[in-house]
């Protein structure tokens, strides 16, 4: 990357990063902006970890699996047993990650279409399973009753992560901020570049020396992790998990929309599109149309599509 | 001689669909040798080069390299070990740079513990570039590379890996006199420096002029093997070419 850019995009994101942190100590805000943007970093982190399995050149249909599996992994164990928070938070997480990686072997062969199919019909293992198995899951009620998120402390200073909202609002920002993080490094690291080679010719890849399925499974893995643990933290956050709710084909379908929007391989691109679109249809199209507001969000899909087709990511970049 | 052969290939053979498309091949050779591979249009020779490196899987036979039986192991790792190739229809990472493209095979061509610790990496890079004419391309994505250059990127592509033998698939097909004349002196050039080369020359440019033996394939059999004298003057082969439709003249673009 050249130096010009790196400095536009360090502004950029210093500039985001310091409204997003500040504009709700100006006092100016209401809570229910607070609210939307809390759930908003979390379906941004879904779409930031979906996008690690679309950087190695797949798209998957089946992220509801893993933040199903996360959710009901998080919503079980406070059920059964009492866990805290951090250890329902980690289960949800190895949970979803071991599925990813039962995914990533047996899916090894699959491509394109066929990929995308496959982990489409994913979901639905895991969801009979929670639909059907009553005497531990509670069958299609599913449960209730979870835990909320708890109070900590920072710097001396309680803070209740359930009932205050700015406090919800900071801790779900940092989430985001890791799973960026990581985003990051599968496009600007070693693994990175192997990333690439395996998604524009896999072949050509592995005969230069790239181990395309340890490359794949990494991405995987992570991905189902990270989307497991937003499971969790909205299992915590609504303190209900249904079946129907946790694994919903939207889950699946929406971090490709708000990914492909964003622009797919800029490390920002995911979490952008998801914040802008997520807000912008809670905040203004619901608000306002409260009949016609999907319409209006397809609209809108749309004409990013027509003046962005690389996402709203690639506004900010120099014109190359 | 004393010496074990570099590439030791035994019985190879090669299905598809229950189709036989090698039928055992027996092929060693020797570290510092330089190798051509003939035969007509669907002989099996690309078949052949993709079962040594590991992108098909044999249905019978094994490969041997440096003493180690390399048969079955994945892509990446036979590269680690030493082979490298190119494409006969080159696949350059299309939105990589031409200076990317050759970077991945520097970064990955060996295991991460193997690669020196501080090496610039930009500067091996268009040092290879620079070796096989696509000086001033550094800049350019692969997909916007003309076919000519895509091919000469496979083949700096395949040296960043640092390879002890090298598999050359149809680089010199389709080039003028002077394009033909300046691949015979890489290849010549490269062997000086100890790398073992098989090549897979359909049309006959540079066999006779750089190889030390000569390998003719037909329908997956090997028919004739030996000196290029020989083998261009055996009968299977000289049939074997005029039964296609363009025989021995120089230049023809790939299929
Ligand atoms: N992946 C494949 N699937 C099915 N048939 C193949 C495949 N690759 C090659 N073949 C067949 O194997 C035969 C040998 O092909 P190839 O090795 O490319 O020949 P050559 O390089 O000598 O021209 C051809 O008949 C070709 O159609
Ligand atoms: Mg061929």
């Amino acid at each position: 990357m050249k130096k010009e850019g790196l400095r536009r995009h360090l502004l950029w994101t210093l500039v985001v990063l310091l409204a997003l942190g500040l504009w709700p100590l100006g006092g100016w805000h209401t809570l229910l902006v607070c609210r939307v943007l809390g759930f908003a970093f979390l379906f941004a982190m879904v779409t930031v970890a979906w996008n690690l399995v679309a950087l190695s050149g797949l798209i998957s249909l089946g992220h509801a699996a893993y933040f199903g599996l996360g959710a009901y992994a998080a919503a079980l164990l406070d059920h059964y047993s009492g866990a805290q928070v951090p250890v329902t938070l980690a289960v949800a997480g190895l949970s979803a990650a071991a599925y990813g990686a039962v995914l990533a072997v047996a899916f090894q062969r699959l491509r394109a279409a066929s990929y995308a199919l496959a982990t489409l019909a994913s979901v639905e293992i895991p969801k009979v399973i929670a639909d059907n198995w009553e005497s531990f899951t509670f069958g299609s009620l599913g449960l209730v009753g979870t835990r909320p998120l708890p109070t900590i402390s920072v710097a001396g200073f309680a803070v209740d992560l359930s009932h205050n909202i700015m406090g919800q609002y900071y801790f779900l920002m940092t989430f985001l901020a890791v799973a960026c993080a990581i985003h990051a490094l599968a496009i600007h690291s070693r693994w990175g570049w192997a990333l690439r080679a395996v998604r524009e010719d896999e072949r050509a890849a592995a005969v230069l020396g790239v181990d395309v399925f340890a490359t794949r499974f990494t991405a995987t893995v992570l991905s189902a992790a990270l989307t497991g643990v937003c499971g969790g933290l909205y299992a915590h956050l609504m303190g209900m998990t249904e079946p129907d709710l946790v694994f919903n084909l939207h889950i699946s379908a929406m971090p490709l929309v708000f990914a492909i929007l964003g622009g797919r391989f800029r490390w920002y691109g995911p979490a952008a599109g998801a914040l802008v679109l997520y807000s912008v249809d809670q905040l203004v199209l619901h608000p306002w149309l409260p009949a016609g507001h999907a319409a209006v969000y397809g609209l809108v899909i749309m004409v990013i599509l027509l003046f962005f087709p690389k996402g709203i990511g690639s506004w900010p970049a120099p014109r190359s | 001689m004393a010496r074990a052969p570099i590439l030791d290939i035994q019985g190879l053979a090669v299905k598809f669909n229950g189709r036989r498309v090698l039928k055992g091949i027996h092929l060693s050779v020797e570290q510092g040798e330089i190798v051509s591979l003939i035969g007509p249009n669907g002989a099996g020779k690309t078949t052949l080069f993709n079962a040594i490196t590991g992108l098909v899987r044999p249905s019978a036979g094994s490969v041997r390299f440096c003493g180690e039986d390399i048969t079955g192991w994945p892509a990446h790792r036979i590269c680690w070990a030493g082979i490298a190739r190119t494409f006969q229809i080159a696949r350059p990472f299309p939105e990589m740079t031409a200076e990317e493209n050759v970077r991945i095979g520097i970064w990955f061509g060996k295991r991460k513990k193997e690669l020196p610790r501080s090496r610039n990496t930009r500067e091996e890079a268009r040092r290879l570039l620079h070796l096989v004419g696509l000086e001033g391309k550094e800049e350019t994505p692969g997909r916007e590379l003309t076919l000519s250059e895509q091919r000469r990127l496979e083949v700096a592509r395949a040296l960043a890996t640092a390879p002890r033998l090298l598999l050359l698939d149809e680089i010199a097909a389709g080039l003028s006199p002077q394009a033909v004349s300046h691949a015979a002196r890489l290849v010549r050039a490269l062997r000086d420096q100890g790398t073992t080369i098989l090549l897979i020359d359909h049309f006959l440019n540079l066999t006779a002029r750089v190889s030390d033996r000569l390998l003719a394939l037909d329908q997956g059999e090997t028919i004739a093997e030996g000196s290029p004298a020989q083998v261009l003057h055996h009968p299977e082969v000289l049939s074997a070419y005029l039964g296609e439709r363009h025989p021995h003249t120089g230049s023809g673009e790939i299929p």
